[in-house]
C-alpha cells in the first residue's frame, strides 16, 4: 500500500522501580502509513500509553528506560536523537493529545499563547502571525467566536472546548501523525461523539495520520482502519478493523469485544474477562494471557506463542493457532454483528 | 477593580479601628500604671503627672478623645522619653527598621525562590539535598544564635563588615542576612514543593509535546503556577521583615522601631504602645492588600472585584 509513517519494531521500555524493573513494553512491533489511523487498545497497564509517550520520548528517564528497539519516523530513528532534535519533532512533525482536558492546559495562561507558543517555535512566526492562525485553528476545531476565545484562559472553556483547543494546539504545526491518549475518556458521551467526529473530519481534511489510543471499542470502530491489541506490554493481535472485528482470533480480542455493552442484549450479565492481568515486575515465561484464558494449554504455560499470519495485515500471537492445537471447541465467530452463540 | 479597592479600604479602615480598640482595652487591664517604674515618686507630682496627661478621666472618654486625636494624626505624648511624640518615633525609626527589612525581603527571595527552583530541577540530587540542609537549618537556626555566629566570623574574624551599630551600607549587611535567613528558607521550601508539584501536572507534559525546550517549560509553564503559594505567605513575612525584628535590633544596636514596641509595653507607655500596634498593623493589613491584587495579576482564574460583563 501507501508508505510507512512510523515503524515500531521490538521496543521494549522498562522502569526502574524500587522493587526492580517493571516491563511495561516487552518487543512491540506495528506501523502506522500515511494518512491511516491505527488504534491501540487493550485494558489499564497493558502499555498502551508507554507506546505514545515513547514515541513522542516523553518518558522519564530515570525511571525509564528504552532498553530495545527502534522507532523510525519518517526515516529517522527517534530512540537515537538527542533531547535537543527532539524538540524539533515534537508539536512540529508529531502532535499529541492527552486524556484530561480539564487538567492537560496551562492554567494561566490565554488558549491563543498556548496555541501560538508551538507556531512561534516550530514555524517561526511572530506574535501577530501565531495568533491569527491561532483562530483560524480554533475555528477550525469548530470553536465559535475564535477572535474571542484566544483571549480566554482555560477554565472559561468547557471540558468538551477545551480538549478542541487541546486538538488545535496539537495540529497548529500540521502534523505528520496525531497522537490521541485516550482523548475521549474524561469528556460525556454526547461530547465524546463529537469529538471522534472532528477527529475523522480533520484527519481526512489534513491527511494525518493517527495513533489513537482507548479502551473504548467503540470508539475505534467510529475511526480507526488498523487495530492493535495490546496486553501486558506485548501486541496479542494486530489487523484491519475487520479482521479484528469480524474474525478475531486471540481469545483476548474475544473477550474483550465480548465484554462491551450491545443494545441488541437486554437482561443478559455483561461479560467480563476475569482475572487480572501479569505483574510486569515479573512477566510470565509463557503466554501473558494463560491464567485467565479459557482455553489455555499446557504448551502456554512454558513457551510464549510465535506470530501467525491470519493474512498479510492480520498477526496474532496464540498457540491456539498451531496446526496440532485443538479447533473443534473454538466459538465459531466471536463480536461483530452477532454473538457467538447465535450462529 | 476600583470598586474592590475601596472595598478593602473600607475594611482595612474598620480592621484597624478593631485592633485600636481591643489594644486600648487590653493595655489598660493590665496593671501598673505608666509612672509606677520611675523610682519613688512623690504622691502630688505623679497625680499632677496623671492629670497632665488626662489618664485620671473616665476610660471611655480617654478613648473617644484618643480615637479624635489619632483622627487628625496625632497619635499622642510619649511618657517615657518625654521630647518626642508617638509620630517622632515613627518618623525616625520607621525608615530604619524599612530599610533593613526591605533588604532583608529581597535576600530572602532572590536566593529563597532560586534555591527552590534549583532544587526542584535537580529532584533527588545532591544539589537538592544541599537546598534542603541549608533550607531546614534556615528554618531551625533562630535568630538570637544565627546574629552572633554571622558577626563572630564575618565581623570580628574576617572583618569584612562593621560589628553593630548603623550608618553605611556595610552596617546593614549582616543584619539584613540574618534577619533574611528565616524567610529565605521557608520560601526555598516552599517553592520547591510547588515546583516539584507543578512539574507532575499534565499541562506540563503537553508543554513539552508542543517541544519547548526545557527553559521555556520551567520559565512559562511552572514557575508562574508554582509561584502563588510563596506571593500568599509574602504578605505577612514582608510585614514581618519590614517592622524590624526586636532581636536583630537589639543584637546589632540598630535604632528601629523594634526596640520602642517591646519597651513601650514594659513601660506601660499607652500612646507608644497603641501607636506602634498601629503602625504594625497598618502594615500587615496593607501587605495582605497587595497580595490580592498581585494573586488577581498572576493568576487569571482570581477576578478581583466586579464581573467584567
Amino acid at each position: 500500500m501507501s508508505e510507512k509513517l512510523l515503524h515500531v519494531k521490538d521496543l521494549e521500555v522498562s522502569f526502574l522501580t524500587y522493587a526492580g524493573e517493571v516491563k511495561a513494553l516487552r518487543g512491540v512491533t506495528f506501523d502506522v502509513e500515511k494518512g491511516e489511523a491505527i488504534a491501540i487498545v487493550g485494558e489499564s497497564g497493558s502499555g498502551k500509553s508507554v507506546t505514545a509517550q515513547s514515541v513522542m520520548k516523553l518518558i522519564p528517564t530515570p525511571p525509564g528506560v528504552y532498553k530495545n528497539g527502534e522507532i523510525s519516523f519518517d526515516g529517522q530513528d527517534i530512540t537515537k536523537l538527542s533531547n535537543k532534535e527532539m524538540e524539533s519533532v515534537r508539536g512540529s512533525s508529531i502532535g499529541m493529545i492527552f486524556q484530561d482536558p480539564m487538567t492537560s492546559l496551562n492554567p494561566t495562561m490565554t488558549i491563543g499563547r498556548q496555541i501560538s507558543e508551538g507556531l512561534i517555535k516550530h514555524q517561526g512566526m511572530n506574535k501577530a502571525e501565531a495568533l491569527e492562525r491561532s483562530i483560524e485553528m480554533l475555528s477550525l476545531v469548530g470553536i465559535p467566536n475564535p477572535e474571542l476565545r484566544v483571549k480566554q484562559y482555560p477554565h472559561e472553556f468547557s471540558g468538551g472546548m477545551r480538549q478542541r483547543a487541546m486538538i488545535a494546539i496539537a495540529l497548529s504545526c500540521n502534523p505528520k501523525l496525531l497522537i490521541a491518549d485516550e482523548p475521549t475518556t474524561a469528556l460525556d458521551v454526547t461530547i465524546q461523539a463529537q469529538i471522534i467526529d472532528l477527529m475523522k473530519d480533520l484527519q481526512t481534511k489534513l491527511d494525518t495520520s493517527i495513533i489513537l489510543i482507548t479502551h473504548d471499542l467503540g470508539v475505534v470502530a467510529d475511526l480507526a482502519q488498523k487495530v492493535v491489541v495490546m496486553y501486558a506490554g506485548q501486541i496479542i493481535e494486530q489487523g484491519y478493523l475487520d479482521d479484528i472485528f469480524y474474525n478475531p482470533q486471540h481469545p483476548y480480542t474475544w473477550g474483550l469485544l465480548k465484554s462491551v455493552p450491545r443494545l441488541d442484549s437486554k437482561g443478559q450479565r455483561l461479560e467480563s474477562i476475569e482475572g487480572t492481568p501479569p505483574d510486569l515486575l515479573d512477566p510470565p515465561k509463557g503466554c501473558a494471557f494463560y491464567p485467565r484464558c479459557p482455553y489455555a494449554m499446557d504448551v502456554c504455560i512454558e513457551h510464549s506463542p510465535e506470530e501467525t499470519m491470519v493474512s498479510p495485515y492480520h498477526k496474532v500471537h496464540c498457540w491456539l493457532q498451531h496446526p496440532d492445537a485443538p479447533k473443534d471447541d473454538l466459538p465459531v465467530i466471536i463480536g461483530g454483528a452477532e454473538n457467538g452463540s447465535e450462529k | 477593580m476600583l470598586r474592590f479597592i475601596s472595598e478593602r479600604l473600607i475594611m482595612l479602615i474598620v480592621t484597624l479601628w478593631v485592633v485600636v480598640t481591643l489594644t486600648f482595652l487590653l493595655m489598660h487591664a493590665i496593671p501598673g500604671d505608666p509612672f509606677s517604674k520611675e523610682g519613688k515618686m512623690p504622691a502630688v507630682i505623679k497625680e499632677n503627672l496623671i492629670k497632665h496627661y488626662g489618664l485620671d478621666r473616665p476610660l471611655p472618654v480617654q478613648y473617644v478623645s484618643y480615637l479624635g486625636n489619632m483622627l487628625h494624626g496625632d497619635l499622642g505624648p510619649s511618657f517615657s522619653s518625654k521630647t518626642q511624640t508617638v509620630n517622632d518615633i515613627i518618623k525616625s525609626h520607621v525608615p530604619v527598621s524599612a530599610r533593613l527589612g526591605l533588604q532583608a525581603l529581597f535576600i530572602s527571595l532572590t536566593f529563597g525562590l532560586s534555591l527552590g527552583i534549583i532544587a526542584s530541577l535537580k529532584h533527588n540530587t545532591a544539589v537538592d539535598y544541599t537546598a534542603m540542609v541549608l533550607a531546614v537549618l534556615g528554618v531551625s537556626i533562630p535568630n538570637i544564635v544565627l546574629a552572633p555566629l554571622l558577626i563572630k566570623f564575618f565581623a570580628a574574624e574576617l572583618h569584612w563588615f562593621p560589628i553593630a551599630m548603623w550608618g553605611t551600607f556595610a552596617h546593614t549587611v549582616l543584619p539584613s542576612i540574618a534577619l533574611g535567613m528565616h524567610a529565605m528558607a521557608v520560601i526555598a521550601r516552599l517553592m520547591r514543593s510547588n515546583m516539584l508539584e507543578v512539574l507532575g501536572q499534565d499541562y506540563i507534559r503537553t508543554a513539552k509535546s508542543k517541544g519547548l525546550n526545557s527553559f521555556q517549560v520551567v520559565w512559562r509553564h511552572t514557575i508562574r503556577n508554582a509561584i502563588m503559594p510563596v506571593i500568599t505567605i509574602l504578605g505577612p513575612l514582608s510585614a514581618a521583615l519590614l517592622t524590624g525584628t526586636f532581636v536583630i535590633e537589639l543584637i546589632f544596636a540598630i535604632p528601629g522601631l523594634g526596640k520602642y514596641f517591646v519597651q513601650s509595653v514594659t513601660n506601660r507607655d499607652y500612646p507608644v504602645i497603641l501607636g506602634t500596634t498601629i503602625f504594625y498593623s497598618a502594615v500587615l493589613i496593607s501587605m495582605n492588600f497587595f497580595v490580592d491584587i498581585a494573586y488577581g495579576l498572576i493568576d487569571p482564574r482570581i477576578k478581583v472585584g466586579l464581573k467584567e460583563e
